[in-house]
């Protein structure tokens, strides 16, 4: 039996191992298909996260319908995966026409431009407009009917971001106008500061130049010396108000940039010879030695504003003989043509052993209105070292201080001051002498103003008429044509000076040779240039100074070639 | 011992590419005859490990192909593992005097299959 069955069975066998073979081959390939399906489930899955979680709108459109759509695409439009999946495109647009329309913007951009990108507002489900961007492409160039991928782009929040900036903008441009109003407001405030300042110095020369004056008569009738004593005290008193008008007008005109320098040819040897004399009754007061020491090699001319650096010289030499008790005040003088790139600088240094300064206060020096103990009890006005900083720094120059408490104090000061052409002819000196035996119109509305003129005048053996403002200086003049020189005051009732001038000019009558000198308070030097160009052929600024009248009429008796009898006192 | 080379001898073409895509895949160097002369010359030109070797082949069967490759000087230690339908006690003897190693009999699944040939490997 078991021969007879052998082959079968082996046969048996035989089918049996080919066919376990086969399952075994068959589970293999079931799990290695498990594993693929596994795998491409988890990639679809990560898929479907990353476009189902991008906020972006994204759909798969084929043959007209919808075939997928994203959660931002539900988002924005509002309808849900059922609603659309499936349904045709134009279900979303309230009528066909209006989809006609889109679908035709989208095929004439994806024919001219190879891609689609367009900003529509696309109708929300709830009826309202949402604004957004599309994107589309299709899915494979080559065949239609794989369809297109769009994206959708949610702009309201960009829109409602612009919005904002834009509101942004605006405020911040109103914020500009504030602040250009603001400047606008500080620059008017600024003149009229400056108006201000030229109104006050106005205002207060005007008293002052009766004070002088008046001083002046005063103490040419007494004898009694203790008289003497409180007139050169009253007298002391109104130079130095002066001065400090002179300093206040000086700086306002500096910070408000006015300041200009002139660029005359001037002696400059003269200069420190003229400002070192000057001082030195002060020095020789109280024993004190003030000596000038002068480079041989300081060229005798220069080119430069010899007013202002006369102020230079004059405050610090100022400054420091009101500090020194005893002891030494030098000025230094001498050019730095040696020094490389300083060619044209002089250096001008003022020493003296004085108290010194400390060298808190040495900081602080050259600021406005800043003044030791000591300089408020010595009298000054704390604004000579602020004007002397700012007047070196017009020169091209600066200042420097060194100081040693107890030992003394040194300015250096370099300004720079050009070369100045060879003169042509050698000015002779001119000696200022009182201009006698004439005859005046004297305009002022101040009598006494018009007081301290003629006697001043008459001293001289002048003749003087007199008129209180513009219209009856006219009259006067209708009448009387034979004076020699008008004295106009500018700032009067009725007719200003310049007013008067301007008729006197314009009438064919003989007065209209006659010299017209301003007499005023307006002290800015634009402001004499200003009188000048009016017509007028002279100016003196008040308080008048006599030697200052009798150089102005001098001067415009000779240009108007009426030759004076100047008679020696 | 290390097994690298093996020799898979079937007549049945499905049995022997399976077996050969099994192994070849679990890093095994196949090698695959179909009939006993070319399983003799194989193994003597190639050297495998292990010959895996069907009994009921064409030209030569299984018990010849065994004794010629035990024979042999350079294949006399290859491991012959007789893969076969034939159960009977007397034909499994002839396999064993032919001096195979084991003799296993059909059917059988590949699993058990890899179980004896690691334990050659131990």
């Amino acid at each position: 039996m078991s021969t007879k069955h052998s082959p079968n069975d082996e046969d048996e066998r035989r089918r049996l191992q080919e066919y376990i073979f086969g399952l075994e081959d068959a589970n293999e390939r079931i799990e290695t298909l498990t594993n693929e399906h596994e795998a491409l489930k988890n990639s679809l899955e990560l898929f479907l996260a990353v476009l189902g979680g991008t906020i972006q709108g994204i759909t798969l459109i084929r043959d007209g319908r919808f075939l997928w759509i994203n959660h931002g695409f539900i988002d924005i439009l509002g309808w849900d995966f059922e609603q659309l999946c499936g349904a045709r495109v134009e279900k979303i647009f309230p009528n066909p026409d209006e989809f006609q329309r889109i679908k035709e913007q989208i095929s004439s951009a994806f024919l001219t431009d190879g891609q689609i990108n367009i900003q529509y507002n696309f109708p929300h489900k709830e009826g309202h407009r949402v604004p957004c961007l599309l994107t589309g492409r299709p899915v494979d160039v080559n065949d239609e009917s794989k369809g297109m991928v769009f994206s959708l782009t949610d702009f309201t929040e960009q829109e409602k971001s612009n919005r904002e900036l834009k509101q942004e903008i605006k405020k911040r441009i109103l914020a500009q106008e504030v602040s250009v109003r603001a400047i606008e407001e500080a620059e008017r405030a600024n003149r009229s500061k400056s108006d201000f300042l030229a109104k006050m110095s106005h205002e207060l020369r005007t008293p002052l130049n009766a004070i002088e004056g008046i001083a002046q008569l005063i103490k040419e009738r007494v004898n009694d010396p203790q008289s003497v004593d409180l007139i050169e005290h009253l007298e002391k008193s109104s130079h130095h108000l002066v001065a400090l008008i002179g300093d206040i007008l000086d700086f306002s005109k500096i910070e408000s940039g006015k300041m200009e320098l002139e660029h005359v040819r001037f002696d400059l040897w003269g200069l420190f010879n003229e400002a070192v004399s000057t001082l030195g009754y002060r020095a020789m007061d109280r024993d004190i030695c003030l000596k000038l020491n002068l480079d041989s090699r300081t060229p005798r001319y220069r080119m430069g504003d010899p007013i202002r650096l006369k102020q230079i010289v004059f405050n610090l030499l100022g400054n420091s003989l009101k500090f020194v008790d005893r002891g030494s005040v030098t000025v230094d003088v001498r050019p730095l043509h040696d020094h490389p790139g300083c060619a044209d600088i002089l250096e001008i240094v003022v020493a003296d052993t004085g108290p010194g300064i400390p060298a808190q206060a040495l900081k602080k020096i050259f600021g406005k209105f800043e003044q030791g103990a000591e300089g408020v009890r010595k009298g000054g006005t704390g604004l000579g070292l602020a004007i002397t900083n700012e007047l070196t720094k017009l020169m091209g120059g600066n200042i420097q201080v060194s100081s040693t408490v107890g030992k003394g104090t040194a300015f250096t000061v370099h300004v720079k001051l050009d070369e100045a052409p060879e003169s042509t002819e050698q000015k002779p000196q001119v000696v200022i002498e009182p201009v006698r035996n004439l005859r005046a119109l004297i305009v002022d509305d101040v009598p006494v103003n018009r007081m301290v003129l003629r006697l001043l005048l008459k001293k001289n053996d002048w003749d003087v008429v007199e008129a209180q403002n513009g219209l009856e200086a006219l009259q006067i003049l209708e009448k009387d044509v034979t004076f020699d020189v008008i004295l106009m005051d500018i700032s009067m009732p009725v007719m200003d000076g310049e007013t008067a001038n301007q008729k006197i000019k314009e009438s064919g009558s003989p007065i209209k040779d006659i010299p017209v000198v301003a007499l005023t308070a307006h002290a800015f030097s634009s402001d004499r240039e200003r009188f000048l160009k009016a017509g007028l052929q002279g100016y003196v600024s008040k308080p008048v100074r006599p030697e200052d009248l009798w150089g102005e009429i001098n001067r415009v008796l000779k240009q108007t070639n009426l030759e004076p009898t100047i008679r020696s006192c | 011992m290390k097994i690298n080379k093996i020799l898979v001898v079937d007549d049945e073409e499905t049995i022997s590419s399976y077996l050969g895509r099994k192994l070849t895949k679990l890093g095994y160097e196949v090698l695959v005859a179909g009939d006993g002369e070319t399983a003799v010359d194989m193994a003597f030109s190639s050297l495998p490990d292990v010959v895996l070797l069907d009994v009921k082949l064409p030209r030569m069967n299984g018990y010849e192909v065994c004794r010629k490759i035990k024979a042999n000087e350079n294949t006399r230690f290859t491991t012959v593992i007789m893969l076969s339908a034939k159960t009977q006690g007397n034909e499994i003897q002839q396999g064993l005097d032919a001096g195979c190693d084991l003799y296993l009999t059909k059917p059988i699944g590949f699993p058990d299959i890899l179980q004896h040939l690691k334990s050659f490997e131990k």
